[in-house]
């Protein structure tokens, strides 16, 4: 059993679960708006204290990748990919989306809906429990609940974090990058506001 | 001692490895810099957001080359310096976040920078410079003067009252669709015009004070431009030329009344005149500074061009001067956008 550090921190709470070689999980976890960045290594130290662990015993380190918080999912990613850059540990991203689903029922097909502001929502059809149906997408409120219809639909941006700490001890390195998929774009405009007009000149 | 050193406030991703020896000298030891220009270029600016994204990415891949260029592993680095502001929030997290994890994991001290203060501090490292000295920090987001006494420890006599001298080359150089970066492309066609064929206003240069002000001299190019429109290359490059002697007379002149005030207010130093900041490349300004200092009786001194531009070994090298006298940072450290070099809590954390 490979000891887990699993870090969320897209939604406004700071969510930390420590799976132990023991495969007993403990978790942290702060309801809190902002303000993840002063605190999350504060929490780390005392999950690792009273779990009797250090960071150089930590295997693997987890992370949700979004959509969520463009800020929160940097604070969580710059934290993952620092120490598993320190210590030369996998580090595995997990969309948000997908990891909303672990906690989605075994039996029957269901969607993750998440208000994404703007009348907007962040919307994926599952199978089961991480089996996605089709990739993260952005909608219009009201397609996206066309779409989730009359089947279960997950609403609380807040991941299962022991769940996510279990789904990374076996995923593949290779299969879940630590890149932030923020799924909107990042609203900049090119600039092509006319300059001030050049003469055409003969060389 | 060793000190990695992280500086992801604006748009450049950088990492160094700085030593600094028991007399205090310093060496660089690994200094990696990655420009992300090229993603917002078509932008016109550097975009906040893409900055943020951009530095996520790359910054890990940039401390693992200048760990390798160092030959150096984590046990061999003695702390992690990065800069906690001030700059674009969002790309100032990552770093500062960065610098954290590896601090928290590999258990070494963590020093949240001043970016202001690498700047400030770097020609000691360069050139071994002893406090105090006057520093003159023109970059993209600054300018100003500040005198600097010692770690942690600054005045500072004058600034900016609306756009940063390096932000002003940028904005002329977009008017005259000239490539980013714009200080080196103003400064390339200024060197091909004739800068007394028009004559741009030197706001405030009136005034008896140590500030600057480049907005009203940003304007009067502008219309002088569409005025002539359309423009030939000669146009443009005399319009360089006359924004750039411009811009050299005001520097010249306030550094003049700078190293004035310097010898009066402590007529029993060597005076010397530090310059930092991207803006401290240009040939012209750099010139123009060696002549006022030179007629002061000052030493001026400039850092090579690649650490006068933002960069990790700066960073580093003021996480070094820190340490030294054992100023760390806990784990609550914050990101900070504005952060100003005689702020009440660079005071506070001096005293600590």
């Amino acid at each position: 059993m490979i000891t887990v550090l699993a870090i969320d921190t897209a939604a406004p709470r700071l969510q930390l679960a420590l799976l132990g070689p023991d495969g007993q999980t403990d978790t942290s976890i702060d309801d809190l708006a902002q303000g993840h960045a002063e605190l999350i290594f504060d929490r780390i130290g005392r999950l690792l204290e009273r779990n009797g662990l250090g960071h150089t015993l930590i295997e693997r380190i987890a992370v949700t990748t979004g959509p969520g918080s463009f800020t929160g999912l940097r604070i969580g990613l710059s934290a993952a990919r620092g120490l598993g850059l320190a210590r030369d540990l996998p580090v595995i991203g997990v969309p948000s989306l997908l990891a909303l689903s672990f906690s989605g029922p075994a039996a029957t097909p269901f969607s993750v809906l998440l208000d994404a502001r703007r009348g907007e929502a962040y919307f994926q059809p599952f199978a089961a429990p991480a089996t996605p149906l089709a990739p993260p997408m952005v909608l219009a409120m009201q397609d996206a609940r066309d779409r989730a219809g009359t089947a279960p639909v997950i609403e609380s941006p807040f991941v299962d974090i022991a769940l996510l700490a279990r789904f990374a001890q076996t995923a593949a390195p290779e299969d879940f990058v630590p890149e932030a998929a923020y799924v909107r774009s990042a609203d900049a405009k090119p600039q092509d506001r006319a300059r001030i007009a050049r003469r055409r000149e003969e060389q | 001692m060793r000190i990695l050193g992280i500086e992801t406030s604006c748009d450049e991703t950088a990492a160094a490895i700085v030593a600094r020896d028991e007399a205090g000298r310093g060496s660089i030891v690994s200094n990696v810099v990655r420009s992300q220009i090229a993603e917002h270029v078509a932008y016109g600016g550097v975009v906040p957001e893409l900055a943020a994204r951009s530095h996520v990415t790359h910054l890990d891949a940039i401390i693992r080359r200048a760990m390798e260029e160092a030959g150096l592993g984590f046990e061999d680095i003695d702390a992690i310096a990065a800069t906690a502001g001030p700059g674009l929030i969002g790309g100032v997290l990552v770093g500062l976040t960065t610098a954290k994890a590896l601090a928290a994991s590999l258990d070494k001290p963590l020093i949240a920078v001043n970016h202001l203060e690498a700047h400030a501090l770097t020609a000691r490292l360069t050139d071994g410079v002893a406090f105090p000295y006057l520093m003159l920090l023109v970059s993209g987001g600054h300018s100003q003067f500040v005198l600097v006494r010692g770690v942690g420890q600054y005045a500072r006599w004058g600034t900016t009252i609306d756009d940063a001298l390096g932000e002003a080359f940028d904005k002329v150089a977009k008017l005259l669709d000239l490539p980013m970066p714009g200080g080196p492309s103003v400064e390339r066609e200024a060197l091909k015009g004739d800068p007394k064929r028009l004559r741009f206003p030197r706001p405030l240069l009136g005034e008896d004070r140590l500030d600057f002000s480049f907005s009203g001299l940003k304007t009067a190019v502008r219309l002088k431009a569409e005025a002539l429109a359309p423009l030939s290359d000669a146009d443009v490059a005399d319009i360089c030329a006359g924004f750039q002697a411009a811009v050299t007379e005001i520097v010249a002149r306030r550094a003049t009344a700078a190293l004035q005030r310097l010898g009066s207010d402590a007529p029993e130093i060597p005076p010397v005149l530090v310059v930092a900041g991207g803006v401290a490349a240009n040939r012209a300004i750099g010139g123009a500074l060696r002549d006022a200092a030179d007629r002061a009786g000052a030493r001026l001194v400039i850092p090579p061009a690649a650490l006068c531009t933002d960069n990790g070994a700066m960073v580093a090298w003021a996480g070094a001067e820190r340490l030294a006298l054992g100023l760390v940072d806990g784990f609550d450290a914050p990101a900070r956008a504005r952060w100003p070099l005689d702020s009440e809590d660079m005071g506070a954390r001096n005293a600590a």
